[in-house]
């Protein structure tokens, strides 16, 4: 009977809300983002179809507000970073090998804790007053004094999704850091698992600065404080600079694991080991630690002394160093490589492409004279989309038709997967470069309607954006051709060519415990 | 090898939850250092220091007067003069207008700051209607009185000093 026990997974329902093991929960997180993707990405039809054309159409301004705000929290919070924490769950103890996480259960209640947290969010956008609609940084006093009444509801779902990544992140640290098979030390690790490693700690410094600062917001908004409020001694800006304290680790930690997995990729693709395995891990480390001293430079605009602009210029613009060193060691990784172009590399290059121009325009944005005339513009909402889109979530894409055939033992559709790709790429730039020229030229974020200027351009991003979101159908299906009606050949246990890593030394698919005998690690 | 212990680990959210409280007397710190926002200013109240009367000095600086009513409130509130010549030691009272047209009593709180903040210290404030919270009688005008002197410590060089209010409407706020 014990014996039976530890063999499969239950069966039924009651499998998915009680296990434990780290490849169910892994599952269960991508499969959470995939649905917050789709919500999300939804919620972006909304906007970019009210703002195909100037004037006001579809929605009134309360709703688009509420659109903007839910939009950015769920891509977030919801997307991003669940994302992430289900390709650590999957692949952390794999590749270190390792039996499961550190903490199992905690691991199942971090999992739980979140279809909550965004079944309360979502749920705020149907009660009096509306969901949130402040934006997804909630700068006070939009946020206390003129917020909705649903902003409770918003602040107990950060509480809940904050306590379900700080147990995420402390479970990842204490696997990475006690149960590395027998021979693996630190600078033998994976670069995903290195990434995952500074990222939790950034996560566990961070999340908490988060809950700290919507507890202030909940003690203002009902328990007479002024935490934020002048009249009654509290300042507004303070809101903000405790938001970015907390807001400028929060977007390294939707990339630094994404750097982890290129590295893997543009490896394995181009038949080379990766260039500068030492100096990634320090160019990891010292964007980690320098994004703690640069938070001010979202807030160039609030009246700032000269030294305050200085410092907060000069450290942001110190960060494109470590980021240069990554970018010019993958290029020089392809460099001479003999390089293959199937899906997960496609999406791999495209992030190093496209990324770097993220990078790039947030080097203008780190201006701080030029921030002045940048600040809450289109160019703003170009940049970040350009980092996150076909930066982040171009590396989860990635990740999951790399390891895709370890998780389920059959390829994807490599045609459809082509098609995915291009599409993605073609649709993600007609939406966000045309945004940097209606930034600079002077078009205000979250607004409803424009200026008859803005015209041609919007209409293009608009149709840009349903190319794009439509074409995320196309992984949809391939995946449900894949994993649920079993199509496509079976992969082979090494799945690619000679790839480097303790994962590809297991059966495709991986079987339901795997490493309950460490490897020895040379 | 020595495990890592995830209650151990656990107390780092744990402190970091707790720095994020402490980032606001942090900051009230840096800006009593840095003279940033302007708050710095000197309060005496009930007439100057043993200090302050034994220290000599004939500086004098020009006192520039500032109102900033809340755009989404309706009051009118202006100062009865744009400026005056301070001398160090001697104090000057002058007032500040407010008119509330509503049909109804407000509540408010002024909220000064004194520009440059790094010569904030040198502005003593003796009385001021920013000390307390007002309560101004619906359609009513109300002379808010404020009385200054510039601090005998002064050095040379400070030679004006702008002090602005902002006004607040309040319910139940306790004021600092």
């Amino acid at each position: 009977m014990s014996n039976e026990h530890h063999h499969g997974p239950d069966k039924g329902i009651m499998r998915w809300v009680y296990t434990t093991n780290h490849k169910d929960i892994g599952t269960m997180y991508l499969l959470l983002a995939l649905v917050a993707l789709l919500v999300g990405g939804t919620m972006a039809f909304v906007i970019r179809a009210e703002l195909f054309q100037p004037g006001l159409q579809l929605v009134d301004p309360n709703f688009f507000n509420q659109m903007t705000t839910m939009h950015g929290l769920i891509m977030v919070f919801g997307a991003i970073m669940p994302a992430f924490v289900g390709l650590a769950n999957w692949l952390i103890p794999m590749m270190i090998g390792a039996p499961d996480m550190a903490l199992p259960r905690v691991n199942n209640w971090s999992f739980w804790l979140l279809p909550f947290a965004f079944g309360m969010l979502f749920g705020t956008l149907f009660m009096d007053g509306g969901g949130p609609n402040f934006g997804w940084t909630f700068y006070a006093p939009l946020s206390t004094t003129y917020a909705p009444p649903s902003v409770t509801f918003f602040i107990f779902a950060i509480h809940i999704m904050g306590i379900s990544s700080i147990m995420g992140a402390v479970n990842v640290i204490v696997t990475i850091v006690n149960m590395r098979a027998p021979g693996m030390d630190y600078m033998k690790m994976p670069l995903f698992v290195w990434t995952w490693l500074i990222t939790a700690f950034l996560l566990i410094a961070v999340m908490p600065v988060l809950a700290g600062v919507v507890t202030m917001m909940l003690m203002d908004i009902h328990f007479g404080t002024s935490f934020f409020n002048a009249a009654g001694g509290g300042d507004p800006v303070m809101f903000q600079h405790i938001f970015w304290f907390f807001g400028h680790p929060e977007v390294y930690i939707m990339i630094l694991p994404a750097f982890g997995i290129v590295s893997h990729i543009i490896s394995t693709f181009s038949r080379k080991p990766l260039f500068g395995y030492t100096s990634m891990v320090w160019a990891t480390s010292s964007i980690a630690v320098l994004s703690f001293i640069v938070w001010a430079h979202h807030m160039f605009t609030v009246g700032m002394p000269l030294v305050g602009e200085l410092f907060f210029m000069y450290t942001t613009m110190l960060i494109a160093v470590p980021t240069g060193v990554k970018v010019f060691n993958w290029v020089t990784t392809m460099f001479k490589g003999s390089m293959t172009f199937e899906t997960p590399m496609l999406f791999a290059i495209a992030f190093v492409v496209l990324f770097t121009i993220g990078g790039l325009s947030g080097i203008m944005l780190a201006i701080a004279p030029a921030d002045f005339q940048y600040h809450d513009t289109y160019f703003v909402v170009a940049h970040f989309h350009y980092v996150l889109v076909p930066g982040a979530l171009f590396s989860i894409l990635a990740a999951v038709y790399y390891w895709l055939p370890k998780w389920c033992g059959r390829m994807y559709d490599e045609s459809l997967g082509k098609w995915h790709f291009w599409m993605s790429f073609i649709g993600v730039n007609i939406t966000f470069f045309p945004m940097h020229f209606v930034g600079l030229a002077g078009m205000p974020r979250r607004i409803p309607d424009y200026a008859l200027q803005f015209a041609e351009f919007n209409a293009v991003v608009s149709i840009g954006a349903f190319i794009f979101g439509l074409s995320q159908l196309i992984f949809v299906y391939n995946l449900y051709k894949t994993v649920i009606k079993k199509q496509g050949i079976q992969a082979t246990d090494k799945v690619w060519d000679q790839p480097e890593g303790l994962e590809w030394e297991i059966p495709s698919p991986a079987p339901y415990h795997t490493f309950t005998e460490p490897p020895i690690v040379k | 090898m020595k495990k890592l212990s995830p209650w151990k680990l656990s107390l780092v959210p744990l402190a970091m939850f707790g720095f994020g409280f402490a980032l606001i007397p942090l900051y009230d710190i840096f800006c009593e250092v840095t003279g940033l926002n302007g708050k710095n200013y000197t309060v005496m109240e009930g007439g100057l220091s043993q200090e302050e009367k034994d220290t000599v000095s004939t500086q004098t600086a020009v006192l520039s007067f500032l109102a900033d009513p809340n755009s989404r409130d309706t009051w009118k509130f202006a100062p009865e003069l744009n400026s005056l010549k301070l001398e160090a030691g001697k104090m000057v009272t002058t007032y500040y207008e407010l008119t509330n047209n509503q049909d109804q009593a407000v509540t408010i709180q002024a909220v000064p700051s004194v520009a440059p903040g790094r010569w904030a210290e040198y502005l003593v404030k003796i009385e001021c209607f920013c000390f307390t919270s007002q309560v101004i009688e619906a359609n009513s005008s109300v002379r808010l009185p404020l009385q200054v002197t510039l601090s005998a410590k002064a050095p040379e060089d400070v030679n004006h000093l702008t002090l602005s209010y902002r006004i607040y409407q309040t319910e139940n706020v306790t004021a600092l």
